[in-house]
């Protein structure tokens, strides 16, 4: 039994920790790490980080306000600000605490895909968020139940927002994101089968192609290095 | 007719023989007892207070500091200036009661510890409070200078757990105190001095004072802890002491004439019983009360077996229900990452809970919820799926960070995905969905004979952590039970039996890795596997070895050197409670097929007259009576429509033909269905 961290799905705006190492678990037992997925995990990232750029940055909500400094209760904040306190949260790697903001900030902008986007990557990012307790990392979520609900409302997000983005890029985006976290826990099967689906809704953009070719060749290869 | 009232009757007198053999009085707890006499398997003493639903224990350190994940109670006892010295043992009477002892000696003074752990009233329900006792004793002959300084300290550098709930800065650590209406970490019948209580009195030649402390695992109001205490210790240890009994009193009875089983038993059901904590309105087994207060599906799916297979079958069906939820949209069952056993033990899980249940439960949404992660298993593999690869119609490679420790395609998760996917298509029979039932189980055949082939493509002898033949063994020893990918005669699992036990040095536990590292449960269902391969002598090394690795408060931890250090790995762990729960039933009643079978690997001191009651199988509780008199092997029991096989004691061989209707079959008697009772004479082989 070891927590473990992946990599996180974010806006690129936010400083990525590399990897949350949580839980050691086993005495002597040294991990051995190979490079042949992580290399697509971390292609997968930089994709998505890349993307989500895009949308932080070309499709900036208009009127937002800049990065607020001190977060105000939950309640008291309008969706726009709610949406801005909680990528500054983000920011500050605390995507738990980003949740409800951007939970605020999703039911107040009920056709902005992108809010749900946000309110998706924070849930997904919230599970393998590690924290700081009395000098011991621990995940930032309780239990595993709790991590897989965020899992859960995670998907259920980003299925609204991709009901709402009527751009195919935006579409191909959100299907690779979805890969990214599928990948990251460990599921490589499901994470090719939405590379393709990106691939199919935007066949223009050469990424997800890429990123397929090297998960096969991973899965070819049973996992091992090459 | 006759027949079955007979074997009620007798069933009946045998229950009630075995009841004048019941565990002893709760009241002898009163009587003393030297902790430092109970046996301990490991090189430092740790014991646990610990309770079901309760989301923070306390755990005994070595030291004899108690720490509860965001601070630690530290006793510093000392005698004319020099400090008592640590506990040898941390331990409970009858190596299983739940309430720790432990001593500290200085000289002629001993400072006796006692503790209990004691839930409060609702609605603090998942609060833990220790009452805990000092008995000051001075045996000596002449006066000393005594004192017993109690301390509230943070944790300190690099803790081994912090509670999950704790508070990211220390918290404010403050002693109950009279008219004050703050929250306290601590209350005492002694004064307080500089933060600390504080006992000091010169003891006379043969004198003892009691001091009493009452600890609870989240700060409480003064004014509660003083209420708290105004209930005695001893009627708080004699409260838990019945609430215990009367806990295990409401699942099966193992009364077998061998007081280190028993007690084992009672043990590990305290433990795995404790390892449950609430989520809203759901119950989710743990790993432990300590450093693994999380849900791992491989420790959930065995405690949640343990218990059903022990007669717990309430508190197994709501942690069988509340994994179910742990779903994933695409039907996959994942609790840590690259973990992909977990869809299969969770359909085993199910199965193993729900189907021994009676009255059976509604199984409707949890068939629909089966039938998605068996769509994602089916998902997963197969050539038209990824093509071109050597291993395409096993799952694909995983990375769980645990267990093999290795990025490949583990054997183990597709040896649970074929238990998984045989469980889900009796669960969908027993639905009335035979359709899905008959589509589940072809898959299942299918899969098993995949395994099969890949099993011969990859070349070895054994069943390998991966098909690409690296890695840790870990889910692979499953692969002949519970998994049952292949069929128990199958060479390869004999192959990795033997080298795994070699290389642990054939003292019935498996090493994890390297061979200074021995594994407290990994190697258990090796055991199993060996009672149905016919090897019941491995198996009784198994459970010699599950029996012998367990702390005088009658626990087992996950990881040990040989010499006994658990390191940073802490006492109890669930998983190891659940392998000796279910290796002693298998040994003893083993349903998880077509026949029943009893006395499968029953050790020759059980021979001497032992029952199992209400024991739950497939076909509904059953209670079981047997022994050897002299040439005579005996055996009664609840009958069940289907056959059942008996094993015959160890060493022995039938002497003669058998009475009809039983059959004779090799060192097993086989007694159709309805047939409650067999006597066959028996000779040393």
């Amino acid at each position: 039994m070891t927590h473990d961290a992946v990599m996180t799905r974010k806006r690129a705006s936010r400083p990525r920790p590399a990897a949350q190492q949580a839980r050691e678990r086993k005495p002597r037992a040294s991990v051995r790490r190979t490079n042949a997925t992580r290399g697509i995990g971390v292609a997968v990232v930089v994709v998505v980080a890349a993307v989500a750029a895009w949308i932080a940055l070309g499709n900036r909500l208009p009127g937002t306000a800049p990065a607020v400094t001190a977060i105000g209760p939950i309640a008291s904040l309008g969706p726009r600000a709610a949406l801005q306190a909680g990528i500054d949260l983000g920011q500050q790697g605390q995507s738990a605490r980003s949740v409800p903001y951007f939970r605020r900030a999703a039911a107040g902008l009920p056709g902005y895909w992108q809010a749900r986007y946000d309110l998706s990557s924070a849930l997904a990012n919230a599970a393998v968020e590690s924290h700081m307790r009395l000098g011991r990392l621990d995940p930032a979520l309780r239990s595993s139940a709790e991590r897989v609900d965020a899992i859960v409302e995670s998907e259920r997000e980003m299925a609204v927002a991709f009901t709402q983005a009527n751009d195919p890029h935006d579409r191909a985006m959100l299907l690779l994101a979805r890969a990214q976290t599928y990948l990251a826990w460990g599921m490589p099967v499901d994470a090719l089968a939405l590379m393709r689906q990106a691939h199919d809704t935007d066949p223009a953009w050469d990424q997800p192609t890429i990123l397929a070719g090297q998960l096969t060749q991973g899965l070819s290869l049973g996992g091992l290095p090459r | 007719m006759i027949r079955r009232l007979l074997c009620a009757l007798a069933l009946g007198l045998a229950v009630a023989l075995a009841g004048c053999a019941a565990p002893e009085d709760s009241r002898r707890f009163a009587r003393e007892f030297d902790p430092d006499s109970v046996a301990d398997a490991f090189s430092r003493p740790s014991g646990a207070l610990v309770l079901p639903g309760a989301a923070r224990g306390f755990q005994v350190e070595d030291t004899g500091n108690l720490y509860g994940g965001a601070w630690r109670v530290a006793f510093s006892p000392a005698v004319d200036g020099a400090p008592a010295a640590a506990p040898s043992r941390i331990a409970s009477l009858d190596r299983w009661r739940p309430v720790l002892h432990w001593t500290r000696r200085s000289g002629d003074v001993r400072f006796e510890f006692e503790a209990v752990a004691f839930a409060p009233p609702a609605p603090a329900d998942t609060q833990l409070v220790v009452s805990l006792v000092v008995r000051v004793r001075n045996t000596g002959a002449a006066a000393h200078d005594v004192t017993l300084r109690t301390a509230l300290e943070h944790p300190g550098p690099d803790p081994i757990f912090v509670a999950w709930d704790a508070p990211d800065s220390a918290t404010t650590l403050r002693w109950a105190a009279p008219g004050t209406r703050d929250t306290a970490c601590a209350w005492s019948d002694q004064p307080l001095d500089a933060g600390a209580a504080v006992f000091h009195e010169a003891l006379a030649p043969r004198a003892g004072r009691t001091l009493r402390f009452l600890l609870p695992a989240y700060p409480a109001a003064a004014a509660t802890l003083s209420g708290l205490a105004r209930v005695p210790h001893a009627r708080r240890a004699a409260e838990t002491l019945a609430l215990w009994d009367a806990r295990l009193a409401g699942g099966a009875t193992f009364e077998l004439g061998d007081r280190e089983s028993e007690n084992a038993l009672r043990a590990a059901m305290i433990v795995l019983l404790a390892c449950r904590e609430r989520h809203g309105g759901l119950w989710f087994p743990i790993g432990g009360p300590f450093q693994y207060r999380d849900v791992w599906l491989r420790d959930g799916a065995r405690l949640a077996q343990a218990l059903a297979i022990a007669g717990h079958a309430l508190e197994a069906r709501d942690l069988a229900e509340a994994m179910a939820t742990l779903q994933w949209p695409n039907g996959a069952y994942l609790t840590q990452r690259g973990q992909l056993d977990g869809t299969g033990q969770v359909l085993w899980t199910l199965e193993q809970v729900l189907l021994r249940a009676s009255p059976r439960p509604v199984l409707g949404t949890l068939c629909d919820r089966g039938l998605a992660a068996w769509r994602w298993l089916e998902g997963q593999r197969g050539p038209h799926v990824r093509p071109g690869e050597r291993y395409a119609d096993m799952l694909p490679f995983a990375d769980p960070r645990d267990g093999e420790l290795v990025r490949a395609q583990l054997t183990g998760n597709d040896a649970w995905a074929i238990a998984g996917e045989t469980s889900l298509a009796r669960l969908l029979r027993a639905a009335g969905r035979n359709a899905a039932a008959d589509s589940v189980k072809a898959s299942a055949r299918s899969y098993r004979a995949n395994f099969a082939a890949a099993l011969a493509r990859s070349g070895g002898s054994e069943v390998p952590p991966s098909w690409q033949r690296v890695g840790r063994d870990w889910g692979n020893l499953a692969a002949g039970w519970p998994c049952a990918a292949l069929p128990p005669g199958d060479a390869h699992l004999a192959a990795t039996a033997r080298r795994a036990w070699r290389a642990a040095g054939d003292n019935g536990l498996v090493a994890y890795g390297t061979a200074d590292s021995l594994h407290a449960y990994l190697g258990a269902d090796l055991g199993t596997w060996a009672l149905l391969a016919g090897r019941p002598a491995d198996a009784e090394r198994v459970l010699a070895a599950l029996l012998h690795w367990r702390t005088a408060s009658g626990t087992s931890c996950e990881l040990f050197s040989p010499a006994g250090d658990f390191g940073r790995n802490l006492p109890p762990h669930a998983t190891a409670a659940a392998a000796l729960v279910a290796l002693v039933r298998n040994m003893l009643v083993y349903d998880d097929a077509d026949t029943l079978r009893l006395t499968l690997g029953a050790r020759e001191r059980w021979w001497r007259g032992a029952h199992v009651g209400r024991a739950p199988t497939w076909w509904g509780p059953l209670d079981v009576a047997f022994g050897r008199d002299g040439d005579t092997a005996w055996w009664r029991w609840t009958g069940v429509p289907v056959w059942t096989a008996l094993t015959l004691p160890p060493g022995t061989r039938l002497d003669g033909p058998v009475a009809s209707p039983l059959v004779a079959s090799g060192d097993r008697v086989l007694a159709p269905p309805g047939v409650c009772e067999a006597k066959v004479r028996v000779v040393a082989n």
